[in-house]
């Protein structure tokens, strides 16, 4: 018996040791091709837009100005608006995107059967709906002239407002229609949460006479914190990174009231008379702040996370 | 006086499901019957749900408009969706496989450097992209859509994380049987790795399908359009032809929900297992 696997693994070994040398080219090949991509695709731009950045360029000539694109936009009033907006947008949209989505899969949860499955692909099927088309809906419903809501109001007895047209309004209508594509995803993301408690820290509050509501209080949102604190992170990451619905929806009007600072860079981008270099800066910082949140947010949720 | 409770909160957990799922779905209904109607009923002003009768010459506009044709920008959003799937599930897995199993000099910088691409906002290279792209001559042609998308950090990240959790005997058997690498990673590790390929195969079917800033930066000539671009410039064509431009989405719809159908049960428990991490 022994004496068969001594035999075996030498065998092995001598099958191997080909291979062995085999096994350097076979890994090149398999992760050449993606470094490739990668380099040309991600590095290269990367570089262009660091160095380009630092230069008055305008596609044909180029002269070194330092820092001054990086002083002009932070100076500049619409830039500087469009944080505020992201501001106004994570202020509305979080508390809502985080709660009702949680209190959604509570519910999803005390489900059984065909209904639950069923309710849990419903959900998700706005997520699955591109912006374009989410955004084509949402402006028909919104809609002064005809819109569906409009027409709601007016059966109700109301008057017609134009939502497009006022700063608030159109970001609230923004805010639902990402909401609304947005839904399933935090659903079935809080309902993995929610999964993942221990069935037994119910049962042990069930014998002390724990109702509903404390058990709610004391295990389930305790035990939601890291969920709650990741979602958080990524709301207000995707938010600052959100420019498709404000395009599509308003672009950016009235009156910059939903402009967001991508947003910002892709006009000025397709704005022939503003310099590249500037339109560059404006998108380096961007990627410093991003960068800079995800590493204060990893920074502060870890420590928790090593805890449990 | 516990179960009571507990009877009373299904009652409203089921009720409050029911309104939700209602609400989420009801925009997309209202697009596909909407479709159907005559453009003056889809402005009419007291709402009918239903249109009056159904009529289809929407959709016979959308498929013989002169200057857009709708049937070729589905057939290229088609294609470019198709090898963009495809390419990166081949090359994603097989680089992860490497990173997971197989030792070369120069591994950890390689890991180091894929990983950190992961960092990148899109914003930060969009433009440049552009650029770049333009210098290499892709400019308006097909390839230039999913190329720079084919080998993604977080999914060659999600597939090492999934293969490393393959115990080893699985290949040690293939191995000793004299298999190459090549093949343990064709014939053990693709076949086990069905759950994570299918999950991250359909999102990037329906991103690409639905993806619309990158086109638009990059196709110009009509001939070359994708369906998201399309209805776009439906919208500003037809500004009062609404039953248009809703047939036109109706059937922008329907392929990311075939394939969310097909794969439905999958990608639910995918996301369920994958959320936690």
């Amino acid at each position: 018996m022994l004496r068969q696997t001594a035999g075996s693994t030498k065998r092995a070994k001598r099958v191997r040791r080909p291979t062995a040398k085999m096994d350097y080219i076979t890994a090149y090949c398999m992760i050449i091709p993606p470094l490739i991509v990668l380099g040309i695709f991600v590095f290269w731009p990367l570089y262009e837009s660091l160095s380009k950045s630092l230069t008055d360029w305008n596609f044909y000539n180029t002269t070194f100005v330092g820092l001054k694109n990086y002083q002009v936009a932070l100076r500049n009033p619409i830039f500087r608006r469009s944080f505020g907006n992201i501001v106004k947008y994570v202020l509305i949209s979080l508390p809502i995107g985080i709660i009702l989505p949680f209190l959604f899969a509570h519910c999803v949860r005390h489900m059984r059967g065909l209904y639950a499955d069923m309710s849990k692909t419903a959900l998700y099927i706005p997520s699955i709906i591109s912006g374009v088309i989410a955004s084509v809906i949402f402006l028909f419903i919104f809609d002064f002239q005809g819109g569906l809501l409009n027409n709601a109001i007016r059966t109700l007895g109301g008057t017609k407002y134009n939502f497009m047209a006022h700063g608030t309004s159109a970001l609230l209508c923004i805010i639902f229609t990402s909401f609304w594509s947005g839904f399933g995803h935090s659903t079935l993301y809080m309902l993995a949460g929610l999964n993942n408690i221990p069935d037994t820290y119910y049962e042990a509050a069930a014998l002390d006479g724990c109702g509903g509501f404390r058990r709610m209080i004391y295990i389930t949102i305790p035990c939601m914190r890291n969920i709650f604190l990741l979602s958080l992170v990524n709301g207000i990451r995707g938010t600052l990174m959100m420019m498709e619905l404000p395009l599509l929806m308003t672009n950016g009007g009235p009156n910059n009231a939903t402009i967001t600072p991508v947003l910002y860079i892709y006009k000025m981008f397709s704005d022939s008379a503003v310099s590249m270099g500037y339109v560059l800066a404006c998108s380096v910082m961007m990627m410093v702040f991003s960068v800079a949140f995800t590493a204060v947010s990893f920074f502060l949720i870890k420590p928790d996370k090593s805890m449990e | 006086m516990v179960k009571n409770e507990g009877k009373f909160f299904t009652i409203f957990s089921y009720i409050f499901c029911t309104i939700l799922v209602v609400l989420c779905l009801f925009p997309l209904v209202w697009m596909a019957v909407s479709a159907f109607k005559l453009d003056r009923e889809v402005w009419a002003y007291p709402i009918r749900f239903f249109p009056r009768q159904w009529i289809t010459k929407n959709f016979v506009t959308l498929f013989t408009n002169k200057s857009l044709s709708y049937g070729l920008a589905v057939r290229n959003t088609l294609i470019v969706c198709i090898a963009h799937t495809i390419g990166s599930l081949i090359l994603e897995t097989a680089a992860a496989y490497a990173y997971a199993r197989l030792d070369f000099p120069l591994k950890k910088l390689f890991w180091r450097v894929t990983l950190f691409t992961m960092f990148i906002p899109n914003i930060a290279i969009l433009l440049t992209s552009f650029v770049v792209v333009r210098k290499l001559g892709m400019l308006d042609t097909l390839w230039v859509l999913f190329i720079p998308s084919l080998a993604g950090a977080y999914a060659i990240f999600f597939y090492r994380q999934f293969f490393l959790n393959i115990p080893m005997s699985m290949e040690e058997a293939a191995l000793v049987d004299g298999a190459s690498r090549f093949k343990i990673y064709y014939s053990v590790f693709l076949p086990n790795a069905k759950a994570p390929m299918v999950l991250l195969g359909t999102g990037c079917f329906i991103g690409c399908w639905n993806s619309f800033v990158w086109p638009s930066l990059t196709i110009q000539s009509t001939t070359r359009y994708q369906v998201m671009q399309v209805i776009r410039s439906f919208r500003n064509q037809y500004t009062e032809a609404y039953g248009v431009v809703m047939a036109a989405s109706a059937i922008a719809a329907i392929p990311p929900l075939i394939v969310f159908m097909i794969f439905q049960r999958d990608i639910v428990k995918g996301m369920l297992i994958s959320g936690i991490k």
